[in-house]
């Protein structure tokens, strides 16, 4: 739908009736069935979450459907606008109406995580936040590329650090490619964690504080997960933020998306392969 | 010279030789001061300048000392020679500015980093 809508229109409505927009996909999600987002369907739902009836287990396959209908629009909202970003009305739970100062925010893949920056954009004094995508941010969010080379990366890390002795606050996106990162337990299966948040609280001791996006109908609720106090062990700062995130998908089942669970049930095959290989 | 003065410099002396005051979990070389890169209007010794970056890169990043890896001025601290990922190498920039209280903007300007600009750099060269 997204595709065939012109991107204009989306930009439009996402700007003047951000409720009209979303709350339509939503309907529009609901009409067209339990027709499974890139491979979602409610059985690989119910093999990632085990606990769930087989009614749930199709309501959050549903729900996948819908959310990531409504979170491509707002990527392609966000994507092609000039002026101020264009978010839908977003509740910020009580969780996360008071933020720690400075902190290392981070969240993941899941649910509409673009409309995280509308509660960047309330914190006090600049937020920086390393990315790769051409969306629009808010005025105190200072975007900052830095995929390249080492060297680059090394430069947006070393200004994190700066920040956050400055009493800033870093938001970063925490999931990485297999094979870097630290390998984490997630759902009886793992999950590759840059090290980059990790190390940042390690150099600067400032806690970090896993932040996770919803979709409530038409709109968003943000909530933040337990603060995890600095220490000198990224692997365990790294389990406790997969911790979080497991709590988050075992109460919102729907906000799985379609990557987590391929990623989760090859990382469970993988692991049965080495054991019978052992 | 007064007797506070010179006591005021013996102490400076003893606390940098013993790494009082510095984070020595981070920071070990401090308080050791193997090779210290002398200073003379603004510019250090070269040689004692790389003697203290190589220290730190050992410590930093252990696995490099142990592989015995020849670094020469050349060598580019990233994955495809030293093999530092982003983080170690930040690491070890934040130890030298640390160590040589000077900035460190004007090495991340996107030239590749190798270990003689690093060292030029902290020398003033």
């Amino acid at each position: 739908v997204t595709r065939s809508l012109p991107r204009s229109a989306v930009v439009l409505l996402a700007t003047r009736s951000p409720r009209l927009l979303y709350g339509s996909l939503d309907v529009l999600s609901r009409a067209v069935g339990a027709r499974a987002h890139r491979g979602v369907t409610a059985e690989r739902v119910a093999a990632v979450f085990p606990a769930l009836s087989a009614a749930e287990a199709e309501r959050a396959a549903r729900q996948v459907h819908a959310s990531a209908l409504k979170t491509r629009a707002l990527a392609v909202a966000l994507g092609h606008t000039r002026s101020d970003p264009p978010y839908p009305i977003v509740r910020v739970d009580s969780s996360a109406s008071a933020l720690p100062s400075p902190a290392v925010l981070i969240s993941f893949h899941v649910g509409p995580f673009a409309a995280l920056a509308h509660v960047l954009q309330r914190l006090p004094g600049e937020v920086l936040a390393p990315h790769y995508t051409n969306w629009t941010f808010p005025p105190n969010v200072r975007a900052i590329g830095g995929d390249r080379d080492e060297a680059e990366r090394a430069a947006a890390f070393y200004r994190a650090v700066t920040m956050l002795r400055a009493g800033a606050h870093v938001f970063l996106m925490v999931e990485t490619i297999r094979g870097l990162g630290v390998e984490v337990p997630l759902l009886g299966g793992s999950i590759p964690l840059a090290r980059g948040a990790f190390a940042l609280s390690r150099l600067t001791r400032v806690p970090v504080v896993p932040l996770f996006a919803r979709w409530t109908g038409p709109d968003v609720t943000v909530a933040a997960g337990e603060t995890i106090a600095p220490c000198g062990d990224e692997t365990a700062q790294a389990t406790a933020a997969a911790r979080a995130l497991e709590r988050h998908l075992l109460a919102h089942p729907g906000e799985i998306g379609a990557g987590l669970p391929t990623e989760i049930i090859r990382s469970r095959s993988r692991a049965t392969g080495r054991r019978a290989a052992s | 010279v007064t007797p506070s003065a010179l006591w005021g410099a013996v102490a400076l002396e003893v606390r940098l030789l013993v790494g009082v005051g510095f984070d020595r979990a981070r920071f070990p070389v401090v308080g050791r001061r193997p090779q210290r890169a002398s200073t003379l209007g603004g510019v250090r010794d070269r040689h004692g300048v790389a003697a203290t970056v190589r220290e730190i890169l050992g410590t930093v990043c252990p696995a490099v000392q142990a592989a015995g890896v020849e670094v020469v001025d050349d060598t580019r601290l990233g994955r495809d020679q030293l093999g530092l990922d982003s983080i170690e190498i930040a690491e070890v920039l934040l130890a030298c500015e640390e160590q040589f209280e000077t900035r460190i903007e004007a090495l991340l300007d996107g030239t590749p980093l190798t270990f003689g600009r690093v060292v030029d750099h902290f020398a003033g060269a």
